[in-house]
């Protein structure tokens, strides 16, 4: 099975303080208004009053993003990273309609569509990406997924009922997620 | 105004449906009409026109939704797995067929079988065209509102109805009799799209207390459903006029419209997804 990187997000240890947020914004320097990562918030009638989840781009295994993009300005790198060649980007918002977790965000002054790259620059230098590399709480790590998920189980259809977190079969996100409930 | 809507997408889905159902209404009445009720010279040239416009109309808003309108033909770039890409190229092709097929019928109306094999023709692409334009929003599986038959049902259903009643209610206004068979294709796009709304509004997140669907459902159903009344009851005749023409088809339109506002409205307005 060919290489793929992922994210390993602990909803247990994230406390919301959105540093993942400001450092990917600060690292790659996204125009106003767009966030290529960003902490969603739950509040319930439930034990698990307030969660956060962190989420970017998921570098799915079967990313939607590339399927549908009209300019095919998307690709997966043999590490399972799925970039944008941002300079061909229509604007279209195909990509946008087609990710499960609305990942893709589109800017109306620039006429075009960004998403994480997952610091692919930082990882060819041996780097992490810069949101794990900010979070104090290390509620967000990286690593090879197949790693990852040996380590830590993701309860998807609890994730589902609780957050509304879409059905993973439809793309195959890199992620690991850990509930508060774990 | 909410911009949920998708205006341009709601102008280029809605008025190139049009346009497709008019040009394969128009070929089915002159293929099928007696020679007395064929459209023939200036009658034939304005009939042809008002079906392209819509056409030429809904192909020019749908670049109105690009971010980036002048680099539109990169949208070009990926046939093997875009929807979006097939269907670009597809209403190229479409369009093409469309201006010969205008070109023949303004030019030289009287060559009926070159006419007819140019609306054929242009039909059966405006039809395939349509297939990949409902692929684009039937392929999402995320949007259950989007990823349904009625997608398909409501698509092919407007492009019947809008193309038929627009060729029916111009015959009323120039005196002819329309052909059988163009009964047939108001009535089933009425059937499509009525299927259409029964299936999407049984899913949930459908907002069926929007006045949009009920605007729907009273101008375009109710409104095509007395057309054909009218119709098969040949009472579209001697006091019909291009004003009632005209005005009927403004109200039946609208009602098509307000469905597609809310077919776009019901899913982009839940955005993010998650």
């Amino acid at each position: 099975m060919a290489k793929q990187y992922g994210f390993y997000i602990n909803m247990e240890d994230c406390n919301g303080c959105r540093t993942c947020m400001m450092a990917c914004k600060s690292e790659n320097r996204t125009p106003s208004g767009v966030l290529w990562r960003k902490v969603r918030e739950f509040n319930e009638d439930l034990p698990t009053a307030q969660s956060f989840i962190t989420m970017s781009c998921n570098h799915c295994a079967d990313p939607q993003c590339m399927r549908v993009c009209p300019a095919g300005t998307y690709s997966k790198r043999d590490d399972g990273i799925v970039i944008q060649n941002h300079d061909d980007c229509i604007g279209c918002q195909m990509c946008i309609m087609a990710c499960p977790y609305h990942a893709p965000v589109f800017d109306p002054v620039e006429g075009k569509t960004s998403k994480c790259n997952m610091c692919a620059d930082r990882i060819d230098q041996g780097l992490m990406p810069r949101c794990v590399e900010s979070c104090p709480a290390a509620a967000l790590q990286f690593g090879d997924i197949e790693e990852l998920r040996k380590r830590h189980a993701t309860g998807w259809v609890e994730l589902e009922a609780l957050y509304g977190m879409p059905d993973p079969t439809i793309s195959g996100p890199s992620i690991v997620v850990v509930s508060r409930e774990k | 105004m909410s911009n949920h809507y998708e205006f341009p997408l709601v102008f280029f889905t809605t008025f190139s449906q049009w346009g497709i159902g008019g040009i394969l209404a128009l070929t089915c009445h002159q293929a099928f009409a007696g020679a007395e009720n064929v459209l023939q010279g200036k009658s034939l040239r304005i009939a042809a026109v008002l079906v392209w416009i819509a056409l030429c109309f809904g192909t020019l808003a749908s670049v109105a939704h690009i971010g980036s309108p002048f680099w539109f033909y990169r949208g070009f770039n990926n046939p093997g797995s875009s929807w979006l890409t097939r269907e670009a190229l597809l209403f190229m092709v479409t369009n093409g067929v469309a201006v010969l097929w205008l070109l023949s019928c303004w030019v030289t109306p009287t060559a009926s079988r070159r006419n007819l094999l140019l609306g054929w023709l242009a039909a059966a692409c405006g039809l395939v065209t349509l297939a990949a334009m409902t692929m684009i929003y039937y392929q999402l599986k995320i949007h259950p509102l989007w990823r349904t038959p009625a997608t398909w049902l409501g698509f092919y259903g407007t492009t019947l109805l809008m193309g038929f009643a627009t060729v029916l209610l111009i015959l009323g206004a120039l005196k002819k009799t329309p052909a059988g068979i163009l009964k047939w294709g108001l009535g089933l796009g009425w059937l499509l799209v009525s299927a259409a709304l029964i299936i999407r509004f049984q899913i949930p997140g459908a907002d069926a207390t929007s006045y949009l669907l009920w605007w729907q459902i009273l101008a375009t159903l109710a409104g095509a459903g007395i057309l054909l009344a009218l119709h098969v009851g040949r009472r579209l005749g001697s006091n019909w006029g291009v004003a009632a023409s005209v005005g009927y088809m403004a109200v039946l339109f609208s009602g098509e419209f307000a469905g597609r506002m809310l077919y776009y409205g019901n899913v982009m307005s839940r955005a993010p997804w998650f």
